[in-house]
């Protein structure tokens, strides 16, 4: 896969403070989250991406375009939806939404029948003639996504997207990003500080701390290498149960008592391993795919050394 | 209802000029700024001193109309260069009262309900985004300035004897360049001064605290230092001074004619370093 995001030794400096330091890595997934505690610096990189603040040291390139030399390109590709309120008074959701997608270059016509498109796919199209003040604080973030997305970005930017949101308008955000990234059009970069928001939808994960980079991990391979670790727990023979495994291309690993780590090849899945455990007079007691969550993986970003 | 699938298609047509996307600026803010019936009450209003200029310029030349009325023998009435700068100096009043009503909602709601970044995120330069705004102002007072003192001015031309179209050309532009300063000193002033106090109504407080605060503080260094230049940092007569310096118009002297322009440019320049440092996606706390 082709590089999306790549980040050459990028540091912001926002008056005194260096709030990003030397970040470096290559991010090349369709949804990419931006983890880290509050502070970390999540925001200010997703600022510095769309032009706000120019970088101090180094560089970063978003979609093959210097961020800080062709920021207009970058912004003329990306649809921005920040973490804070952010609205124009007095306008009905569908001038809102046709307002910021005739400044982003659409032609009146066609950024009016987005309009109407993009607030019936975020589900505010009943409502898409009332004034923006009378929205629901769930009802703004959705048509604060919905100004992000009806010109046709090419990246979505998602700034804390389920903030402030009750559990099902979590839900149905969360959804709505899943679409957007299944959809396949359009690459999203979500900020949070929610591990299940960017466990749910994102493929790729840069975890910051104290505006450096803590972790940078694939999170599809991660699930795909967890697919082929498993603990058993059995009951009868294991010594033969082991040395079946064994032949068939397994490894396995010591385990505690009757506890086995087995690591699975290619095409071999727990039903192989049921009926290899009747085969040899086993029973499997108990099977789990090692889960090394991303609650992990932050966990164990957050203790290194920054 | 019609029913609308849920596509997420990347635009792939031609996107709109830079001069296309500001002029979205003011399509969508005009509405806003017409919300208000002051608004609507002041700028109908601004139209009758023009308006009854043109009249007075046709009944000039029409002493045909006025039999039976005291100006039987003619209206006793020069139409010079005086005249357009007095009526310039209505119409200042006009368009002081009309910014008052719209200039600080132009940028302050932007600010408080936090829609910089939104804008910013576009292909939008920040000045770009303060062309847009200032179009508003612009094309109102516009509307209420040069454009119906131009109208007087070619009703006069055409009415006048042969000669007086080339003799008082000057006049023409006089009148642009007096209203195209207005009209950017009224629309910046006021859009920094929104953007400074984020708030609609302190704005326009802060306006008019504009004219009268320095205004007294120059008169006081004119008793207490026995000079007269103080009077530069009062606005309202620097503006006198510079229709007087143009058109003629016997005001109150007090001030060189640099003085004033200075004293308005340099507040025209303020306010646009305000707006410079105030209109940012996010203002960076130092």
């Amino acid at each position: 896969m082709t590089a999306f995001l790549e980040l050459d030794g990028l540091s912001v400096r926002l008056g005194r403070r260096e709030v990003l330091r030397d970040l470096r890595g290559t991010l090349a997934g369709r949804s990419i989250g931006l983890l880290g505690p509050n502070g970390a610096g999540k925001t200010t990189l997703l600022h510095t991406l769309l032009g706000f603040f120019p970088p101090s040291a180094g560089r970063a390139r978003l979609a093959g375009f210097d961020v800080a030399k062709e920021s207009r390109e970058v912004r003329r590709a990306v649809g921005y939806m920040p973490e804070n309120d952010a609205f124009v008074a007095g306008i009905s959701g569908v001038r809102y939404v046709t307002m910021f997608a005739e400044l982003s270059g659409l032609p009146r016509a066609e950024a009016l029948e987005r309009a109407h498109e993009a607030l019936f796919a975020v589900g505010l199209g009943e409502v898409r003639y009332r004034t923006l003040e009378t929205y629901s604080l769930g009802m703004k973030q959705l048509a604060k996504l919905a100004q992000a997305i009806a010109h046709g970005p090419r990246v979505l930017f998602l700034d804390e997207p389920t903030n402030g949101l009750d559990p099902p308008a979590r839900q149905r955000m969360l959804r709505l990003i899943r679409e957007i990234r299944e959809a396949g059009e359009i690459r999203v970069i979500l900020s949070s500080h929610l591990l299940r928001d960017v466990e749910e939808c994102c493929d790729e994960v840069l975890i910051l701390k104290d505006g450096r980079i803590a972790a940078l991990c694939n999170l599809e391979e991660e699930r795909r290498a967890n697919r082929r670790l498993v603990e058993l727990e059995v009951a009868g023979g294991s010594g033969d149960f082991s040395e079946a495994l064994v032949a068939l291309g397994c490894s396995v690993g010591p385990g505690i008592r009757r506890r086995l780590k087995v690591v699975l090849p290619e095409g071999f899945g727990s039903r192989e391993l049921y009926r290899l455990a009747g085969e040899k007079g086993v029973q499997i007691r108990h099977l789990a795919y090692q889960r090394d969550s991303l609650e992990e993986i932050f966990l164990r970003a957050m203790e290194g050394e920054p | 209802m019609t029913v609308r699938t849920r596509r997420f298609r990347p635009f792939d047509g031609t996107p709109t000029s830079t001069l296309a996307r500001v002029l979205v600026l003011p399509r969508y803010a005009w509405k806003e700024a017409f919300s208000g019936k002051l608004v609507t009450g002041a700028f109908t209003a601004s139209f009758l001193a023009p308006i009854g200029a043109l009249v007075l310029v046709w009944l000039k030349y029409n002493v045909a109309a006025l039999v039976r009325t005291p100006f039987a023998g003619g209206i006793p009435l020069a139409i010079d260069a005086q005249f357009f700068g007095f009526l310039l100096l209505t119409q200042s009043y006009f368009a002081f009262a009309l910014t008052l009503f719209v200039g600080p909602s132009l940028v302050s709601p932007d600010l408080v309900n936090g829609a910089l970044p939104l804008y910013f995120s576009r292909p939008l330069a920040r000045w770009q985004y303060v062309a847009g705004k200032l179009l508003v102002l612009a094309l109102l007072l516009s509307a209420i300035t040069w454009a119906p003192l131009l109208l007087v001015f070619v009703l006069q031309a055409s009415l006048a004897e042969a000669g007086w179209p080339a003799a008082n050309a000057g006049i023409a532009g006089s009148i642009v360049l007096a209203s195209l300063l207005l009209v950017l000193f009224l629309s910046l002033v006021s859009m920094a001064a929104s953007a400074w106090v984020r708030n609609r109504a302190v704005a326009r407080g802060l306006l008019i605290a504009l004219g009268v605060i320095p205004a007294g503080f120059g008169e006081a260094m004119n008793g207490i230092l026995d000079i007269e230049w103080g009077g530069v940092l009062n606005i309202g007569l620097a503006w006198g001074r510079v229709l007087e310096g143009l058109f003629g118009i016997p005001v109150r002297a007090g001030i060189p004619l640099v003085g004033a322009w200075a004293s308005l440019l340099v507040t025209t320049a303020l306010a646009l370093l305000l707006l410079r440092r105030k209109l940012r996606a996010f203002e960076v706390v130092r």
